[in-house]
Formats: structure tokens, C-alpha cells, sequence
């Protein structure tokens, strides 16, 4: 594999995850972490989709115009969950009753779609392959890093075996939980990206303009940069 | 369903199962949307417009189209392309119709289409089984959730951001998860109110 | 959608460009439509499957005697679903009966087990969509291993422990899923004294 292609999964790993670089696709990060398993199971289902919905929209994206192409990914990468929910349906029905209505809704995961939009309708079938691996196992690595988490503390247990010996704490199983972890995550990752800058002698962090929905590749889409632009313009 | 019934899933989709802080759908907007009061305001009230409509057009799209055709499993395909397109066309119609809701409205309705809030509800309604009534009283409830809990959650972020004392690894969306997460915890003091 | 349509340009152009992008789109939604409804013939057998073993499996935990399990025909009430015959080579054993019953996430669904001498065996959790944590520990063995034998009825649910036979104890922060679950007990119990007590 060449240098460039290694590159392209890294990106999706390490210098753009999608959880904790981007702060994309929050909903199922916060919702179905509430144990390693269903972390996995969900990050596995959004890479199938990421994958097979990039190389289905690179290959179609000399055909498709421009001014319709948002739908058609959209109708794209449905057709794609809806197969992805058969096949959870048919052969894992205890990860898709744990995950319910997630599943459905990894077709409004705007990861996905970014992906879509900034990469898959520019790039060649076997480049957008690789960056749907990438930012896919990026997803599944944080969904289990938090997952890990919760589940050790709240429940005390890692993948259903007890771990630890103290009494856990069951809030960080429930909805609270799972804000108040994912905004320490952030933080310490925030912290740790700060201080590696310091050490290379960059000064500020360079990742700070690009945390938020703002850096997604929808945001020029989905409204968001008019709404920073009007805001400004109120000052 | 008995108007008893309807008043109390009306309570219960805005306090108890909150949209956003115990069912977690729309966190995008919430967390992208919600650091000044104002713009959170309108795209709340931007938000309670589609997932009403969107409800109603959903449950009509499922109850009459796929239901008869036996295409159930294509709800996730048939619903996304009713949002999106309910989205074009409620812009465009508002555009026309009420320019002045229009400019408050309108710049976050591109916005929605891609907001988990509506599609989550769409489904919500959908696998337990509401009718018309129930649909459209728990999308409402579930919007007015959802106005709710990003009103506050503006209103407490345009205080904590003029912090001075904060981490700089805080600042920004660590805290706004954070402070997230207390709200979620207050919320769950709502649970014992429906029995 | 970008709609920059100027005056020079000529109303066939426009309908020219709709039919364009409105054929696109249609053709996409289309394919992805027909080969979704070729995916769904293949996986549907599999789906079936999964469905009817896992019931199969909740029959024989609720009904370890029984062999044959026959749908029996019956008229559903508001927590009684449906409700199935156990049968093994010495005749009637006992009944399964699926039950629903709200919770505090929604309906929780599951077997009861009733012998036919009106004692529940056990029961099993299938559907829930409680608070992970809280409501769903019903489907660990401390909590539903409680109905285990239970011939004292109504079941009544107590904070605690359970002291006598016909107290269930809750789970802790969640004693609305556990007085669900006890609430559709007892209905199955009671319409087994209504319609299927004496029956052969």
C-alpha cells in the first residue's frame, strides 16, 4: 500500500476522528455508548455504510448533477441502512433490539453524509473505499473508548464481565452519563492536543477552528455558516 | 387514545423523555445552535414547525402509502426523502407567503433536514404504534422538548462563556457537554410525575 | 437548490434541465427501491427464522416440559397478546402467553409461563426499550427469576426485599418497569382463570 493511501485511514483515525476532532455525528455517539458491545455493533453498522455508500457515490459522481446530488445520497445511503437493518434484523437481533431507533437513523449521521459530500464525490472508488475504512474505525474506536468507559464505571463490567471491585456508579449508564463523559473526553483530548502542540513549538492549538459542526462539510449546506455570518453581522 | 392519555404523553414527551436529554436525538443542533439565545430560540421554533408537519406527512405516507403496498421496510428511504422534501417546500412556500417569518425561520430550515430530531420522532411514532392523535401530540410535546431544552441550554452557555477562569481544554463544547449533562440530571428529577 | 433561471433562457431549457434532474432522481430512487425489495426477499426467510427461534427459546424456558407449542386460538385483551398450547407425549402441560405491558420506556414484551394448574413457571423478557441501567436489569435472572413457581396471586411489588410469597421485589430506580412486568403477570394469570382453566 502506498504511502498516500495509508495516509488517507489514518486521517479518519487520529488527525480527523470524526468524535473527537470534528465533534460530528454526536446523537449515536452519546446514545448507544452505554456499553463497549453496543459501541462496537453501532460502529460496525455506520463503517458497512460509510464504505459501501462511498464507493456507490464516487462511482456514480461523473453522472450525477450537480444540483440534486444532496438528495441522492441521501436516497443512496438509505438504501444502505435499510440492508444494514435487514441483515441486523436476520443474524443479530440482540444488537439491533439494544440499538433500535439508532439504526434507522445512521441515514441523518452527518458523518456519513459529509463523507459523501467531501470526499467520495471528488475522489476515485478505491481512494473513497479506503477513507470510508478510515473514518469508519475512527467512529468505532471512540464509540468503544467511550463505551469502555461507561460501561466500566456504570456498570462495572467490560463486555458483560465484572471488572472492577467497587460499587459503580450507575449515572454514568443514564442520558447524564453520557454528556458528561464525552465532554471530559473532549477536554482531556483538547488538553493532550495542546500540550503535544506546545512541545512541537506551534504555539496555539491549531485543531481550534476546526472543532464543531462548523468544520463539517455540510456546514455550508446545512445552513450553518449563514447563521455565523448573520451573527456576526448583528454585532 | 383517551384525551387523559393524550394530556399525559403531551407532559411526558416534553419533561420526562425529553428529546434531547434523555432520548438524545438532535444533539447536532443543540450543541452546534445553542451559544446565543436568540438564534437558538428561532431554530427551536423552526424545529416545532417541521416535526409537527413532518409527523403528520410521515404517518400519512406510512399509514396510506406503505401500509397498502406492504413496503414497510422502506420507511427509512420514504421518510427521509418526505422530510427533505417537506423542508424545500415549506422554505420555498414560507419564502412567498410570510416573508417576515421567513427571515427568522428560514435560514435554519436547510438546517433540519439532516437534524435527527425529526426522523427520530418519524420513527418514534411509527414502531409504537400511534394514531394520527397521538402522532402529532408527541411530535408537539417532543418539539416543545426540544425548545426548551435549547433555550436554557443558550441561556446558561452565554453566561459560562464569559468566564474567565475556565481551562482552556473547557472552553467551548467540553463544557456546553457538561453543563449538558447537569440539566439531564435535573430532568430526571421529572420522572416520578407520570406514573 | 440553486435556481439562478434567467430571463434569456428559454422555457424548454428549463423543462429540459427539470426532467433532467427530476429523471436522475427518480431513476436513483427507483433502482435503489427495486434492489432493496431483492434484498429484503433474501433476508426475510433469515428474519423469519431469528424471530421464530427466539420465541421457540422463550417457550422452552417458561415451559421446560412442553414439546409442541401450538398457537391456540384465542381472544386478546389488553395486556394477553396471544397464547400458545404446551404440549408434550402425556398430553397438556401448560400455557404461553405473550404479553404486553407499558413500562416507563414503552411496551415491555414477554412470556409468561402458566401451568395448568394455573401456577406461572417462569417468565422471559423479549422487547423492552427501558433505561439501560435501570428498567432494563428486568432482564437479568435476579429480577425475572422471582415469578419463578409463583402460585399466590395478585403479585404485589415491594421496595426491599421480598418477604412473602406473593411480593416481588422492584428494582432499584425502576419501579415502574417492575410493577409493569408484575401488573401483566398477574393479567395473565387472571386470564387464564377467565377463558382457559378447564380446557383440555
Amino acid at each position: 500500500m502506498s504511502q498516500n493511501n495509508f495516509r488517507i485511514i489514518t486521517n479518519g483515525i487520529l488527525s480527523d476522528n470524526p468524535t473527537f476532532v470534528q465533534c460530528i455525528g454526536l446523537c449515536p455517539t452519546l446514545a448507544v455508548t452505554t456499553s463497549v458491545a453496543n459501541g462496537l455493533g453501532m460502529g460496525i453498522a455506520a463503517t458497512f455504510v460509510l464504505i459501501a455508500s462511498n464507493a456507490v457515490i464516487s462511482l456514480l459522481r461523473k453522472i450525477v448533477p450537480d444540483e440534486v446530488r444532496i438528495p441522492i445520497f441521501i436516497v443512496v445511503i438509505a438504501g444502505f441502512v435499510t440492508v444494514i437493518e435487514f441483515l441486523m434484523k436476520g443474524f443479530a437481533p440482540e444488537l439491533n433490539k439494544s440499538l433500535g431507533i439508532f439504526i434507522p437513523l445512521i441515514v441523518v449521521n452527518c458523518i456519513i453524509l459529509a463523507r459523501a459530500e467531501a470526499f467520495a464525490s471528488k475522489n476515485g472508488v478505491f481512494a473513497s473505499i479506503l477513507d470510508g475504512v478510515g473514518m469508519g474505525l475512527g467512529f468505532t474506536i471512540a464509540l468503544m473508548f467511550l463505551g469502555s468507559i461507561r460501561e466500566i464505571l456504570g456498570a462495572g463490567t467490560w463486555f458483560g464481565n465484572p471488572v472492577v471491585s467497587f460499587e459503580p456508579a450507575m449515572l454514568i449508564v443514564l442520558a447524564p452519563g453520557g454528556f458528561i463523559v464525552l465532554g471530559c473526553c473532549m477536554a482531556a483530548f483538547k488538553a493532550i492536543q495542546a500540550r503535544a502542540a506546545k512541545m512541537k513549538g506551534l504555539g496555539a492549538t491549531p485543531a481550534e477552528a476546526k472543532t464543531g459542526c462548523g468544520c463539517c462539510a455540510m456546514a455550508k449546506f446545512c445552513g450553518k455558516n449563514e447563521l455565523e455570518k448573520s451573527e456576526c453581522e448583528a454585532k | 387514545m383517551t384525551m387523559t392519555e393524550l394530556f399525559l404523553l403531551f407532559i411526558s414527551s416534553i419533561f420526562v423523555h425529553n428529546i434531547l436529554l434523555s432520548r438524545f436525538l438532535g444533539c447536532c443542533p443543540f450543541m452546534g445552535v445553542s451559544s446565543k439565545l436568540k438564534t437558538a430560540q428561532g431554530m427551536g421554533a423552526a424545529v416545532v414547525f417541521v416535526i409537527v408537519l413532518a409527523s403528520l406527512m410521515t404517518w400519512l405516507t406510512y399509514n396510506y402509502l406503505l401500509v397498502p403496498l406492504h413496503l414497510e421496510y422502506l420507511y427509512t428511504l420514504s421518510f427521509i426523502l418526505v422530510i427533505a422534501a417537506l423542508v424545500q417546500f415549506v422554505e420555498l412556500a414560507l419564502k412567498k407567503l410570510n416573508p417576515t417569518l421567513y427571515k427568522s425561520l428560514g435560514i435554519f430550515l436547510p438546517l433540519i433536514t439532516t437534524n435527527c430530531a425529526v426522523l427520530g420522532v418519524a420513527v418514534l411514532n411509527m414502531n409504537e404504534g400511534y394514531g394520527l392523535a397521538a402522532s402529532l401530540v408527541n411530535a408537539l410535546g417532543s418539539s416543545l422538548g426540544f425548545l426548551l431544552a435549547i433555550s436554557l441550554m443558550a441561556g446558561i452557555r452565554e453566561r459560562i462563556e464569559e468566564n474567565e477562569g475556565m481551562p482552556a481544554a473547557l472552553k467551548g463544547l467540553p463544557m456546553a457537554l457538561i453543563t449538558a449533562g447537569l440539566m439531564s440530571i435535573a430532568f430526571m428529577g421529572f420522572t416520578g410525575i407520570i406514573k | 437548490m440553486s435556481e439562478k433561471v434567467n430571463d434569456s433562457v428559454s422555457f424548454g431549457d428549463v423543462l429540459k434541465k427539470a426532467i433532467h434532474l427530476g429523471g436522475t432522481l427518480l431513476a436513483v430512487t427507483a433502482v435503489t427501491g427495486f434492489i432493496l425489495g431483492i434484498v429484503q426477499n433474501f433476508t426475510e426467510q433469515a428474519i423469519r427464522q431469528t424471530e421464530l427461534a427466539a420465541r421457540n427459546a422463550a417457550f422452552q424456558n417458561v415451559m421446560p416440559d412442553g414439546k409442541n407449542f401450538a398457537d391456540y386460538d384465542v381472544k386478546a385483551n389488553e395486556f394477553v397478546e396471544s397464547v400458545f398450547k404446551a404440549e408434550n407425549d402425556s398430553g397438556l402441560v401448560g400455557w404461553c402467553m405473550s404479553v404486553n405491558s407499558k413500562g416507563y420506556g414503552g411496551i415491555v414484551n414477554f412470556i409468561v409461563g402458566v401451568t395448568k394448574d394455573g401456577q406461572v413457571k417462569a417468565i422471559n423478557i423479549l422487547n423492552h426499550s427501558e433505561t439501560p441501567g435501570l428498567g432494563a436489569k428486568s432482564t437479568e435472572p435476579e429480577f425475572y427469576e422471582q415469578f419463578n413457581n409463583k402460585s399466590s396471586f395478585p403479585l404485589k411489588v415491594v421496595k426491599g426485599s421480598a418477604a412473602n410469597p406473593d411480593e416481588i421485589a422492584a428494582i432499584s430506580g425502576a419501579t415502574i418497569t417492575s410493577t409493569a412486568v408484575t401488573n401483566g403477570v398477574n393479567a395473565a394469570v387472571e386470564y387464564w382463570n377467565a377463558n382457559l382453566k378447564g380446557v383440555e
